[in-house]
């Protein structure tokens, strides 16, 4: 037992879901397999009662028949006495087949039919007899069917002996008084062998069907206890699952963590140097100049994108922490707008900035509140030709407020970044927010963008109980807006925090 | 003589060669001088025997990480508890938490969040000298 497990133990993890399926996969067809199993036999018992109904009522059709024949000594009754006597004596074959070591199916089938019995039926009654014929009330029934057939044979003689005293004599008032006793006799007999055969086909009728009942009780249970292993087996399967997957999402943040390292530290190094070098080589060309700050640009990009990264796993990995404190959410944006400065010049945009005043402390966590307004301006600085205008608001809005074509449901602080860029295709509206989208007219223009940036805003702003939505027309441009509650954000305790860009 | 008043000592304890390089070659042409040490147990020694005026500190090392070196510093004596202590991180957020636990009522204390830029070091290391 202990080493199954450790077998168990050492497998790899396909390894063991295989094994806990196929597990799985034999309770259900063990289980499929008995339901089939005890239907099947309900099946025959029930056919072999039927049978049994069929064989006692030809049995007293007879009986009658061959009294009133012992009356009458019309020829007619006594035709019917056979014609009714042998359906008894042809299930007598089946019995007779079934008992073989190899028996003819064929035989038991014909036989089966011509006593009644439906064709269908007869499979389920062979395997019956066949598989249980030795067995327990099987058994039983079985010896009372012999014993049935063994007075139906009697039965039939004293049937042919009764039809040779009629045959011997005109009507029954020519019958000698040796004659009478004999016929009295008979008709003696064949009352007392009808007693039998009643008892015995009551008994055979009741053993079966206490047979049922049994069989029925111990379906029943098996299919409970079926039940519950393969309800046992689907918690364990459930919670190895689990376990699987908490194991693997340690590994994944452990990963993320090394990863994220290693590929920093290179490219701090990387722009360390060329920080250096910027400032030592004096002689360099503007050419190298202009290398230089490629490299730089690019190392820059390179940093942020494993900073996406980085924190895309961990919101995928969910309950990152939120930590509000109290800060000057206007002097952040400014800082942020900073980070910009210098494409802002390049591109010769026009900055309006639209605050509710010139300062506003709310208790935010400020790691989020960075990547959120980071993350839409740098879309905005991205997607907007020269000269053209960004307007970034931070703006208390109370309930009723219209914002363009929604209205605030309650007092928030509604923030909002606007560009007179490119514009969002309608078609494209509903991909936005979705991880790695790209909009095809930003990348007809192939402005650099990881797709990353608008996924990661949605997932903070849905963490913090805010709203996120924008308008677009397109080649006029797109405004994104953003709200949360003017209480701030909740604390959230999380296994992980967002990390905003070193600058 | 006078200038040799003022030339600084700043001990940079980081484990990276590259990194330590550059930053020594920074700090030399700011007129420093410079002790370098390439984990926490070299850099507590080297700031025991030549008490630097500021220590540059980076956190991930083999041997003894920065946190473990801080703690030990702060312990070892009078001028340990004061010297000016720069910790250079990425900040996953893990060690970020080390460094909220280690840094509080430490009035010593520096983190450089954005050791992204050199620029930015280099003004955090003249603002704790000031």
């Amino acid at each position: 037992m202990f080493k199954l497990k450790e077998k168990f133990l050492n497998l790899p993890i396909e390894g063991k879901i295989n094994l806990i399926l196929a597990a799985f996969l034999i309770v259900m067809i063990l289980l499929i397999g008995a339901f089939w199993f005890g239907m099947d036999i309900m099946s025959a018992t029930r056919a072999f009662v039927g049978g049994e109904g069929l064989w006692s009522k030809a049995q007293k059709n007879a009986t009658v028949e061959i009294l009133q024949y012992a009356d009458t000594f019309d020829q007619r009754h006594y035709d019917s006495f056979h014609e009714f006597i042998t359906v008894p004596l042809i299930s007598k074959i089946a019995r007779l087949e079934l008992e073989k070591e190899n028996y003819n199916p064929e035989i038991v089938e014909k036989s089966l039919v011509a006593g009644g019995t439906n064709i269908e039926d007869v499979p389920s009654m062979t395997r019956l007899y066949r598989w249980f014929g030795d067995i327990g009330l099987m058994k039983e029934a079985i010896n009372i069917w012999n014993k049935g057939d063994m007075l139906i044979r009697e039965f039939q003689m004293k049937g042919s002996q009764i039809h040779t005293i009629a045959q011997s004599v005109d009507s029954p008032s020519d019958l000698n008084q040796q004659q009478t006793a004999e016929l009295n006799s008979l008709i003696n007999d064949i009352n007392n062998l009808n007693t039998e055969l009643t008892k015995l086909e009551d008994e055979f009728s009741q053993i079966l069907g206490e047979g049922s009942r049994i069989l029925k009780q111990r379906l029943i249970i098996g299919m409970i206890i079926f039940a519950l292993i393969l309800s046992g087996l689907f918690l364990l399967f459930v919670i190895y699952i689990r376990n699987i997957v908490a194991k693997v999402d340690e590994a994944k943040s452990e990963f993320v963590y090394l990863a994220s390292h290693q590929l920093k530290t290179p490219l701090t190094s990387i722009n360390w140097y060329t920080e250096r070098l910027k400032k030592k080589a004096k002689n360099l060309s503007d050419q190298g100049k202009k290398y230089l700050s490629k490299i730089n640009r690019n190392s820059n990009r390179m940093a942020r994108l494993v900073y996406d990264l980085l924190n895309v796993s961990r919101v995928e990995m969910g309950g990152f922490a939120v930590n509000p404190k109290e800060s000057d959410v206007i002097k952040i944006a400014n800082e942020v707008l900073e980070d910009f400065k210098n494409e802002i010049e390049n591109k010769k945009l026009n900055i309006e900035k639209d605050f509710e005043s010139d300062s506003l402390n709310i208790k935010i966590d400020r790691n989020l509140f960075e990547l959120v307004i980071y993350n839409l301006l740098s879309n905005a600085v991205q997607y907007t030709e020269e000269d053209d205008k960004i307007k970034l608001s931070i703006k208390k809005a109370k309930e009723g407020t219209k914002v363009d074509s929604r209205i605030i449901d309650s007092e928030c602080i509604l923030l909002s970044v606007s560009d007179t860029g490119l514009g969002i295709p309608k078609d494209e509206e509903n991909d936005v927010f979705q991880k790695f989208f790209r909009s095809k007219n930003a990348e007809k223009k192939n402005t650099t963008g990881s797709g990353l940036g608008l996924y990661l805003v949605k997932s903070i702003i849905d963490q913090i109980k805010g709203e996120i939505w924008f308008e677009s027309k397109l080649n006029e441009g797109t405004t994104f807006y953003v709200t949360f509650p003017t209480e701030g954000m909740e604390k959230q305790e999380g296994r992980k925090e967002l990390t905003s860009y070193n600058k | 003589m006078e200038e040799n008043t003022q030339t600084k000592k700043i001990l940079i304890v980081e484990d990276e060669n590259d990194q330590r390089d550059i930053l020594s070659d920074e700090f030399k042409d700011q007129g420093f001088e410079v002790l370098i040490a390439e984990n926490g147990k070299k850099g507590l020694n080297s700031a025991k025997e030549q008490r630097p005026d500021v220590i540059l500190l980076d956190i991930v090392m083999p041997v003894m990480d920065g946190i473990s070196m801080m703690s030990k510093l702060r312990e070892s004596s009078t001028w340990g508890k004061k010297v000016p202590i720069i910790l250079l991180t990425n900040l996953t957020s893990d060690s970020d938490r080390v460094i909220k636990a280690v840094s509080e009522n430490d009035p010593a204390y520096y983190l450089v969040k954005s050791d992204w830029n050199l620029e930015n070091v280099v003004d955090k290391v003249h603002e704790c000298l000031q």
